[in-house]
């Protein structure tokens, strides 16, 4: 009995299903069921420091300065470079390579032996928001604004992020281009 | 019988949905009729809702109703079926969101009676003098003598020729 086999491929659903005409234009049309969630890319701010690209949220970001001179902190941690008097706050610059452990020497641009020369040209101090009090990090050179959508966004490699509070959290990939997204609430102490 | 309780529509070819070989249908009253169609075309079921009439449509169209924020047209089943009489009593009306291919189809209905599971030997063919037409809306009947249920071809339905 063909013909009733086939009634019954109509009775059951496959969402595949052949609908006809039913919603072609002209009759009554909605938007699809399935339709995607439009994904709206998320921005960070791209910068660089010892040669790799990072990245952080952009609305962590508060401002971004140029590098003064910074009054050194005695016997402060050597991550801590000093602190910054922004239009009479006084806010504490952390050393990000020293955090990250990408180098091993304080960047010098405190104390008596300061040498803001010594620095790159395009270095800046990020003012970052953090729940503990907002602190300036020192970045090389302050890149661009990314647009990154979340679903490209991959999670760290393992072998990267070293326990459970990794101040990074994921890879974000723009073609060839990869970010490394930074969590600064967790990279500064 | 909520719906967030019924199982979502997933690529399923018209296969038996459990291990013994049974279908879930979901059954409901218009009428004094109780009717089936397949449970994985049920995308939820609403209490009626606020519908916009629409003008020159079908008069078994209600209207479009908004769901959230999908247009989705919505079809009384007792003025398509041209159906009289009361349903049975403690029914509530409802609305069935079924999904047609990928969109959405309201259907308003006397009440939702439940889940029943019958296998394919349970479903025997109506003969076409029974029902009108070489698309008839009803293509089968499956349940005991004295609870007869109908199989609604959804599709069928929502063609124009009334």
């Amino acid at each position: 009995m063909p013909r009733f086999e086939e009634l019954l491929e109509d009775f059951f659903y496959r969402p595949e299903e052949d609908v006809g005409a039913l919603f072609d234009a002209g009759g009554i049309i909605e938007a699809p069921a399935a339709a995607a969630v439009e994904e709206s890319p998320e921005e960070y701010l791209a910068f660089r420091l010892a040669d790799e690209t990072y990245a952080v949220r952009i609305g962590v970001v508060r401002e971004i300065v140029k590098v003064p001179p910074l009054t050194e902190v005695p016997r402060s941690s050597a991550e801590l470079l000093g602190v910054i008097n922004l239009r009479g706050e006084v806010l504490p610059v952390y050393d990000l390579k020293l955090r990250l452990r990408l180098s091993t020497v304080p960047a010098p641009i405190a104390g008596p032996d300061a040498n803001l020369a010594a620095l790159p040209k395009s270095a800046r101090i990020l003012i970052v928001h953090d729940p503990e009090g907002d602190a300036g990090v020192l970045v090389d050179a302050v890149l661009e604004v990314v647009k990154l959508r979340p679903s490209t966004l991959e999670a760290p490699p393992r072998a990267v992020s070293g326990g459970d509070r990794s101040p990074i959290t994921g890879i974000g990939r723009r073609r060839e281009q990869l970010f490394i997204l930074l969590d600064l609430a967790q990279a500064l102490p | 019988m909520t719906a967030e309780a019924w199982p979502k529509a997933t690529s399923v070819p018209p296969a038996p949905q459990d291990g013994e070989g049974a279908y879930q249908l979901c059954a409901f009253f218009v009428g004094p009729a109780e009717y089936v169609i397949d449970i994985m075309r049920i995308d939820e079921i609403l209490r009626p809702q606020r519908v916009s009439p629409v003008p020159n449509a079908p008069a078994w169209v209600e209207g479009v109703m908004n769901l959230r924020g999908a247009m989705v047209p919505v079809v009384d089943l007792r003025k398509r079926l041209a159906i009289a009489g009361a349903a049975p009593p403690r029914m509530k009306p409802k609305w069935l969101v079924t999904l047609v291919g990928r969109r959405k189809v309201a259907l308003v209905v006397d009440g939702v009676s439940g889940v029943v599971r019958v296998t394919r030997a349970e479903i025997a063919p109506v003969p076409p003098f029974v029902t009108q037409g070489v698309n008839p809306a009803v293509i089968a009947a499956c349940g005991p003598a004295d609870r007869i249920k109908l199989l609604l071809n959804i599709k069928v339905l929502l063609r124009e020729a009334a």
